[in-house]
């Protein structure tokens, strides 16, 4: 019987062996889970799909140093961590303008779809305000419910120094939610 | 007011749209063009059907304008002529052999939106004038003599050496790559840069940004000659050389490109425009040997590919192409194999292809269900019939029936319409 992956270590090994057609195979498989993850910690869409090329891409070149004593997926998705890490670090980050919540029209009328909407703006913000290392934690353990230790080995960092930041950047929040009326 | 957590989590539901249905393609194609990059820095070794050339530069700097001033020399430049064989719908042509006896053999699917006869005839021409440019890039004096020192060391014609990490630095080399954008017109000519006595063309395709040509070694036919004989309104092809330092710098395992200077080393004039429109691009393809299946012809080509995808309601499984579980990597018998041919049969249950040059029936099960697949691989409704193109890529047995494939060795399927253009 083989597993998926041994399988997956077969397509990996045509590939080395410069089958780059089977590729496209890992790419299928990985590159819904990859997109939303990168969109989670990047929260742009056209930069998420940015993103999962550049990994797979990267991935691809990096082949030859990829261990298969680990699974390939963990390996991918940790390049897409620093590639996104290092997105968030070049482009700084931009608020988002919700046309509605600034029509006084709407906010008469509109009630708790406002209210809503107005929360959940006021929130991005407040984690698109972190340190880019800050973001990624909060993102990771909320939208994609990863633990601490697997947050460490995805940014490769040693797990107090995630516990670190995990602590440092709800206390960021908290002041600014505060601020806002929000908690 | 509510908790922080709670607050966080509410913004995890969040509508996000649909990855773009040709994300394969694109991140492949991009591979694949970063690969022939990597292995021109430290293989040599040309791709088939690229329109790059690469040289190796010797010397100091080298500029040259090659024009082809007279309307039979232009035709004569990218001759094309129709082989003596056609298949059902497809003729093949066959590039002109002026230069270097090398032969491009090209397919052109027939269809009834335009004039077979003359467009297709023009576009392989066309095609062709384009491959010529590509070899008189290559044929200018001075490029054709290697780096030494490259030349000499472990690099040569071995893409392998990526592997050799501990000789970084050590080995670096100089090329020059010709790169032929495309067609396009030459638009107008600017002299008022006296000084540097510079020619400029302007590119329509670059937002008419002018391109500066030195003026000190421009050929016609091979002679010393001048930009003159390239009237305003002429469709030129202009190739452009950069030289290039490969070198490895311990963080990559193939050479590293760093682009030291760009200039002009060709202006060709063609007869026609359109090889640069994509949709009669997509009708004429290079063809080759079938790997695996080489007494038949399949094409080179990207594009119009439609993968055949499970239908499993699982939502994981749903995204997953078919392949093979059953076979190991090292089965020695185990190998990739293609074939191309004209669809002769449709049933619930399978479709038979007649392969080009060889006429061989091989049935492939496909089914109607197979072609179910989630929409965003099929957005507009794809049906494939009889009299359709489709070429197949699939893993096989050497002990297996040749001419049967079944549902799970498939792994690329490019389909051609007959009559795309309709």
């Amino acid at each position: 019987v083989i597993t998926e992956q041994q399988n997956e270590q077969q397509i990996i090994e045509r590939v080395l062996t410069g089958q780059i057609e089977q590729y496209s195979y890992l790419i299928d498989r990985y590159k819904q889970g990859l997109y939303l993850r990168c969109f989670h910690m990047v929260q742009d869409e056209a930069a998420a799909e940015d993103l999962v090329a550049a990994s797979f891409e990267r991935a691809y070149f990096d082949l030859k140093k990829y261990n298969p004593s680990y699974r390939y997926s963990t390996w991918l998705y940790k390049i897409a961590t620093s590639l996104s890490l290092n997105y968030l670090k070049t482009n700084k980050h931009t608020i988002r303008f919700d046309p509605d919540l600034h029509d006084p029209g709407l906010q008469d009328t509109a009630g708790s779809d406002y209210d809503n909407r107005h929360r959940y703006t006021i929130v991005h913000d407040a984690i698109a305000r972190l340190r880019p290392e800050y973001q990624m934690v909060i993102r990771l353990t909320y939208y994609e419910n990863l633990k601490i230790e697997q947050i460490s080995v995805m940014m490769n960092k040693p797990t107090g120094t995630i516990k670190g930041w995990h602590s440092r950047a709800k206390i960021e929040l908290e002041k600014y939610l505060r601020k806002e009326q929000l908690v | 007011m509510s908790n922080i957590d709670e607050l966080i989590t509410e913004t995890t539901r969040q509508p996000i749209s649909n990855l773009s249905h040709d994300i394969n393609e694109r991140i492949m194609m991009n591979i694949q063009n970063k690969t022939k990059k990597s292995i021109f820095g430290h293989g040599f070794r040309l791709a088939l059907g690229s329109l790059v050339a690469l040289v190796i530069l010797s010397g100091g700097v080298y500029a040259g304008i090659r024009a082809f001033h007279s309307a039979s020399e232009v035709v004569e430049l990218g001759q094309s002529q129709v082989l003596p064989v056609s298949y059902a719908d497809i003729s093949v042509f066959s590039c002109g052999d002026q230069l270097d006896g090398a032969k491009v053999s090209i397919g052109a699917v027939g269809n009834t939106a335009i004039d077979y006869a003359e467009d297709i005839n023009r576009l392989v021409r066309n095609r062709c004038e384009l491959e010529q440019a590509e070899k008189l890039a290559k044929s200018i004096p001075g490029l054709e003599s290697v780096n030494q020192e490259y030349d000499n060391d472990i690099l040569k014609g071995q893409p392998e050496v990526v592997k050799v990490d501990h000789y970084l630095d050590k080995y670096s080399a100089e090329i020059v790559t010709a790169v032929l954008p495309g067609a396009i017109m030459y638009e107008s000519k600017y002299d008022d840069d006296v000084t540097s006595n510079a020619e400029q063309l302007k590119n329509i395709y670059e937002q008419s940004r002018p391109i500066p040509i030195s003026n000190d070694a421009i050929y016609i036919d091979g002679k010393q000659s001048s930009l003159d004989q390239i009237k305003v309104g002429d469709r030129i092809a202009v190739v452009k050389s950069q030289k290039t330092r490969y070198f490895m710098n311990g963080e990559k395992p193939f050479p590293v490109a760093d682009i030291q200077e760009s200039f002009i080393s060709a202006v060709i004039k063609l007869d026609w425009l359109s090889y640069s429109n994509i949709y009669f691009k997509s009708q004429i393809f290079d063809l080759v040997p079938c790997l695996g299946n080489p007494d038949a012809i399949c094409p080179k080509m990207q594009g119009v590919a439609f993968r055949y995808y499970s239908t499993s309601p699982n939502e994981i499984e749903q995204g997953n192409p078919l392949y093979r579980k059953d076979v190991l990597f090292d089965n020695k018998d185990f190998g990739s194999h293609h074939i191309f041919g004209q669809i002769i049969d449709r049933t619930d249950n399978y479709i038979k292809i007649m392969s080009l040059k060889e006429n061989l029936e091989y049935t492939i099960n496909i089914t109607k269900e197979d072609e179910a697949r989630p929409e965003h691989y099929n957005p507009v409704g794809v049906t494939i019939e009889v009299g359709d193109y489709l070429d197949v890529a699939y893993l096989h047995l050497d002990t297996e029936n040749k001419f049967l494939i079944k549902n799970n060795d498939v792994v690329l399927a490019n389909w051609i319409e007959k009559d795309s253009l309709k």
